[in-house]
């Protein structure tokens, strides 16, 4: 009877599991926060990391002593581009990858620049002077750090970085938490619990093959 | 009568030390591994943080991943002198993935301190250097998301067990201690 009840409230357990993993993972994906980790891991291996770090565009600035070598660019509309621009490298077979895995694809990614205002093509052929591409942008878009209209608005020269929600430029404060980030942090969360129901799910077929195998061996002995 | 009853308080006491010292164990390594979690969850994410936290709980999370060891020091023992015993058993398929863990866990931790900007270590290495420790450190940190979770999965029984004992055992205990009273006429 208590066995039975075991199972029972194993059972439910697990039903619960599923149901949490799959309503959050619903509103994880709605909020766009859902990613694979092979994927996000990929493209962080095909972006190289500047002076700065792995900050992309759009996440934190430089830290101050890094931040002085950016100062050097030769115009207000190129910094940003160049602070997007330096977290990509020249691979263009990851950032290809990133941009088939990617939600956004390289011609929506230029019509929407070119809608708010970004000259496109002079962009192109700066970024290309640098031996980088558009397609480096995309995979910075396409990784969820930033949205279209942040980028434009950084490639038009118009500073984030003064709004009061975005913490300032290689700020080192140890409260310097950004709550519009916690669907990375649940998405950890969510990622642990759907490896949980999957080893679980695939636990019962695998343990029933071993337990096969093991029956002979002790069969023999 | 009374020397009897002395006597068997005497003989009970000792075993009922060990199982309240035994369930004490138990109680830490829940709250431990909660907090563990809580904070590998928020460490992953350094944009959220910000560097100068990301970095400060990176190292409390280590010594507290060191505690967490020590607490399991035991069975690491126990599993590792037997490991070839019973190769088809999942205690060693968790020591395997326990142990990929560790290693996974020291690449980070250790390429997160060479490359610390706020802890005031400052070194003095190259660029190519920081830049292999960055990579290292980003790498590493995405396959420790992978194998927690699957470290989280394979232990998901004692979990659940111990989450309902000490977490919401309290749940359980208000349900007892308030049974819905029957209709009265």
């Amino acid at each position: 009877m208590t066995a039975l009840k075991k199972t029972r409230r194993t059972r439910r357990a697990f039903y619960i599991l599923v149901a949490v993993v799959i309503i959050s993972g619903l509103a994880l994906w709605s909020h766009g926060d859902l990613r694979s980790p092979v994927q996000s891991t990929a493209m962080l291996i095909g972006l190289s990391s500047s002076d700065a770090g792995f900050a992309m565009a759009g996440e934190r600035g430089a830290p101050p002593d890094m931040a002085a070598s950016s100062e050097t660019s030769s115009s207000v509309a190129a910094a940003p581009e160049a602070e997007a621009a330096n977290t990509a490298t020249t691979d263009t077979t990851a950032t290809t990858t990133a941009m088939t895995t990617g939600t956004m694809t390289l011609e929506t990614l230029t019509a929407e620049l070119a809608a708010a205002g970004v000259d496109v093509e002079t962009l192109s052929t700066t970024m290309a002077a640098e031996g980088r591409s558009l397609e480096n942008l995309l995979s910075v878009v396409n990784s969820g750090r930033v949205t279209v209209a942040e980028l434009a608005a950084r490639l038009n020269g118009e500073s984030t970085e003064s709004s009061p929600q975005q913490p300032a430029e290689g700020s080192t404060s140890l409260l310097d938490i950004r709550w519009e980030e916690i669907g990375s942090v649940a998405y950890n969360l969510w990622f642990m619990l759907a490896a949980t129901v999957t080893v679980i799910v695939v636990a019962r077929p695998v343990g029933w093959l071993v337990n096969r195998v093991k029956r002979p061996q002790t069969a023999a002995t | 009568m009374a020397a009897i009853q002395s006597l068997r308080k005497q003989a009970v006491t000792p075993e009922r030390t060990i199982s309240k010292r035994k369930i004490n164990k138990t109680r830490l390594n829940v709250y431990l591994d909660l907090l563990l979690t809580g904070m590998f969850i928020i460490e992953m994410e350094e944009h959220f943080t910000g560097l100068a936290l990301h970095e400060l709980l990176g190292l409390t999370f280590a010594v507290a991943f060191v505690l967490h060891i020590i607490l399991h020091w035991d069975s690491v023992v126990s599993v590792t002198r037997t490991f070839f015993r019973k190769l088809l058993h999942e205690s060693r398929l968790n020591y395997v993935l326990n142990a990929a863990l560790f290693i996974d866990m020291m690449l980070v931790t250790i390429s997160g301190i060479l490359i610390s900007r706020t802890l005031g270590l400052q070194l003095a290495l190259s660029q190519d250097v920081q830049r292999t420790m960055q990579t290292i450190h980003m790498v590493s940190a995405e396959l420790v998301l992978i194998i927690v979770a699957l470290h989280v999965a394979m232990h998901w029984k004692w979990i659940q067990t111990n989450a309902a004992k000490y977490l919401f055992g309290w749940l359980r205990k208000s349900s007892t201690a308030n049974p819905v009273a029957p209709a009265s006429h």
